[in-house]
């Protein structure tokens, strides 16, 4: 009762009545428009058009909007016969709006939920927290470093969101003990949690959704962002310093005085279980080694990284068996039926053919030229990421590449320089997202928290420090993936790895 | 584990206040009696033989010195002592009826920033009405113990250096928590089987952790003294006197100045009334 209500509490929730009336009559509309003969591809692409306008509003929770909008597409599609209907296959067929869904992805959200919440409460992410904010002895620019570099760690291997929720609740504690402002550090962290969600091919979920379309390994993925993270690392960490004027302890008496608050804090008071604590520390090296080391263990390569997510979480549950429904209960099923929806909603639009149409918008621009096109994609869905949402930008824009992909051997500019559109993606998708403070769900909590603390900063004051930070790593990346590719770390995708989108229909088929 | 309440609650817990020993020394103390000038001395030399471990020399105010609490004040400023040893009534007879300081002494200790010990009332020869020995064990008592190293920081530097024992008390108050929890009980937010538990557990785990500390660094400064720890639950004056008489405290030792207010608080007060025949030490 409690969580429900502080869930909601505060929240501003739709008008039913309002919800029910657009959807009836964008239904009425899409029905109509269908009805008069207007080409499938135009309705169906003013239906994703409008689900995506909506969603960048945030008037209604995501997944139901998504689900709303997936809903009416499959109606208006069965019936006008873009897809097959669900028994076309025979009783043991799955439906083809089952299939559209990665389930991946969602294997990957659930199970990387389930052990990050029983890692948590082993207490490992406060240990690990409160080890390195030791090492900072309370001066402000070694904080900054030792929080900055906590929140790439973190956010690499964790969701944004929670690795922004622990080293932004440290902040808090440590800057309160301090007599320090939060404001620079929590701002930076926010900023850094899109700097460690770009390092590995499982830090966040656009990462996932490119990197998956794309059939980039997760060392490889690792190879390329590694080195850039470090150079974003260090810019920002200066750049940051210069906006907010950081100046490190200079008296004898002041350092002393900050060494002994930060002794103060005992990394082993955030432990309750010890064995629980290395069990979970154990589970967790595990994990991010089955992940890295996934492409090279028989069996497991096989299958998706899903199952390494998945089988961490159910080798936890079995250490952990104190709280297994509460447990289940922090699953994020908000993210889950969002990506059902969109997944959904994506696979009727490829059906309808209002990608292929995005992709004949966008092939001016990507074709342009192998220097234009990938500065023209990285560029611009960084802004769009800044904007709004990134993850259904991520999610169509490697369905249009998928569709670019499938037509490789007709598209030469593509066999050219396709493998830099894919890292495009990837760049502009995770970095665009410091532009503005709902430009990611870490900011969102980072200003969130500062609001909380008595700091409240407005959406101006925020775009004047993260259009500078964006620019700047915008302008480190396009040079370091052109540099990198030059020097060979980037190499061309191998075009028999990447699924065209025959072969992925060729797998269905014989799945069916 | 999902919200920032609960990991800024983890890293509040993991925060503990650390005791810091800081050597007290005291070179001016000043005895204020209101007997005749041979009595006076007497009272002194007993004050002496008590604190064995003060230095300097000891001044004495006797009865002619001061009659008024403004006088008396004067007195004080002029010698500017460093601690004040002293007793309840000064100048009146209300000595035998044990409900106040006596207007001197509440003005005193109100008016000054430096200790004071207050004594046994003495009889017109200036000698206590019991044994007074030297200060053995030494009990510190407050409310908010930890992060009072003062408090612990004075009861150590007048506490018998060879064989001391040092008990180091914290009394939650059983009353103001049950009216708390009278209150969560009616919150449904809150389950009060756990509310209950968990605060009365995390209220006594910071006391724990600061005495803790506190033990461990005089064992390493003050090696021959013995520490010992009572945390409890209960009513605080009752339990303080308790612990007090079982133990046969030599000195107690309690904070009067709060920050939050000018006034004594209510169990130093009411303890400073009660406990007539052992010696305080009001910080």
């Amino acid at each position: 009762m409690s969580k429900t209500s502080k869930k909601t509490a505060g929240k501003k929730l739709h008008n039913p009545l309002h919800v029910t009336i657009a959807v009836g009559l964008v239904t009425l509309i899409c029905a109509l428009m269908l009805h008069q003969g207007t080409e499938t591809k135009y309705v169906f692409g003013f239906l994703l058009a409008m689900t995506l306008g909506m969603l960048a509003l945030e008037k209604i929770n995501k997944a139901i909007l998504v689900l709303l909008g997936s809903g009416i597409a499959l109606l208006l599609a069965i019936w006008r016969g873009v897809l097959e209907k669900p028994d076309d296959h025979g009783a043991h067929a799955l439906p083809v709006y089952i299939e559209m869904i990665d389930w991946g992805t969602i294997g990957i959200i659930i199970g990387s939920t389930i052990f990050v919440e029983l890692i948590s409460r082993s207490g490992l992410f406060a240990w690990i927290s409160v080890k390195i904010l030791k090492v900072s002895q309370g001066d402000p620019f070694k904080l900054l470093i030792c929080f900055s570099g906590l929140t790439v760690i973190f956010s690499a291997f964790l969701n944004n969101v929670t690795a922004m929720i622990i080293v932004g609740s440290l902040t808090i504690v440590a800057c309160k003990k301090l007599k320090l402002s939060a404001m620079p550090f929590l701002l930076a962290e926010g900023i850094y949690t899109n700097i460690g969600g770009l390092l590995t091919l499982i830090s966040s979920i656009p990462n996932i959704i490119v990197g998956t379309a794309a059939r980039i390994g997760y060392a490889d993925f690792l190879v390329v962002t590694g080195p850039y993270c470090l150079i974003a690392f260090v810019a920002t960490l200066y750049l940051v310093r210069w906006i907010f004027k950081l100046a490190p302890l200079v008296s004898a008496q002041g350092k002393a005085d900050a060494k002994a608050m930060v002794d103060a804090f005992d990394e082993w008071d955030t432990v309750k279980d010890k064995k629980f604590f290395y069990l979970s520390a154990l589970v967790l090296g595990a994990i991010i080694l089955g992940f890295a080391l996934h492409a090279s263990i028989p069996v497991l390569n096989q299958m998706g990284l899903e199952v390494i997510a998945i089988l961490g979480a159910t080798v936890m549950l079995v250490i952990y068996p104190t709280d297994v429904e509460g447990v289940l209960n922090e699953v994020e099923w908000t993210l889950v039926l969002f990506f059902v929806g969109l997944f959904t909603l994506l696979g009727v639009m490829e059906h309808a053919g209002v990608l292929a149409m995005i992709g004949d918008w966008l092939k001016y621009p990507l074709s342009s030229g192998p220097a234009t096109g990938p500065i023209a994609m990285m560029w611009s869905s960084a802004f769009f990421s800044g904007l709004t949402d990134n993850i259904p930008l991520a999610a169509v824009l490697a369905k249009v590449l998928s569709g670019f992909q499938s037509q490789v051997t007709e598209l030469s500019w593509f066999a050219e320089y396709g493998h830099m559109l894919w890292w495009s993606l990837i760049f502009g998708a995770g970095l665009g997202g410091n532009f503005t403070p709902i430009g990611s769900a870490s900011t969102v909590v980072a200003i969130g928290i500062l609001k909380k603390e008595g700091h409240p900063i407005t959406f101006m004051q925020y775009v004047k420090i993260g259009a500078i930070v964006v620019l700047v790593q915008l302008l480190l990346a396009t040079g370091y993936l052109f540099g990198a590719e030059k020097i060979g770390l980037i190499k061309p995708l191998d075009h028999g790895k990447v699924p065209t989108m025959e072969t992925q229909d060729h797998k269905a088929s014989d799945n069916h | 584990m999902s919200s920032v309440d609960q990991f800024a609650s983890v890293f509040n817990a993991a925060t503990k206040k650390v005791f810091q020993y800081k050597p007290i020394g005291f070179n001016k103390p000043l005895v204020i009696t209101d007997l005749d000038s041979e009595a006076a001395v007497h009272y002194t030399e007993t004050g002496k033989q008590f604190f064995s471990m003060v230095d300097g020399p000891w001044d004495t105010l006797c009865a002619s010195d001061f009659k008024t609490v403004k006088e008396l004040l004067d007195q004080v400023e002029r010698r500017k002592p460093d601690l004040i040893v002293t007793y309840r009534h000064l100048h009146s007879e209300a000595w035998r009826w044990p409900h106040s300081l006596g207007e001197h002494l509440d003005v005193l200790i109100q008016v000054t920033d430096f200790p004071v010990v207050v004594m046994p009332h003495p009889d017109r020869e200036g000698v206590p009405d019991q044994s007074m020995q030297a200060a053995r064990r030494v009990m510190v008592i407050n409310d908010h113990l930890a992060g009072e190293d003062a408090l612990i920081n004075h009861a150590v530097c007048l506490c018998d250096p060879e064989a001391g024992h040092l008990h180091l008390t914290h009394v939650e108050d059983q009353i103001v928590f049950e009216r708390y929890m009278e209150a969560i009980s009616r919150i449904p937010e809150i389950d009060t089987d756990t509310a209950r538990s968990t605060i009365q557990a995390q209220l006594l785990a910071e006391v724990s952790k600061y005495l803790e500390s506190t033990a461990d660094i005089l064992a390493e400064v003050r090696p021959n003294l013995e520490v010992v720890q009572h945390i409890n639950h209960g009513r605080p004056l009752d339990t303080y006197r308790k612990i007090v008489k079982d133990h046969q405290a030599d000195l107690v030792v309690l904070l009067g100045h709060d920050k939050d207010q000018l006034a004594m608080n209510s169990t130093a007060y009411s303890l400073a009334v009660e406990l007539r025949t052992t010696p305080l030490l009001i910080v």
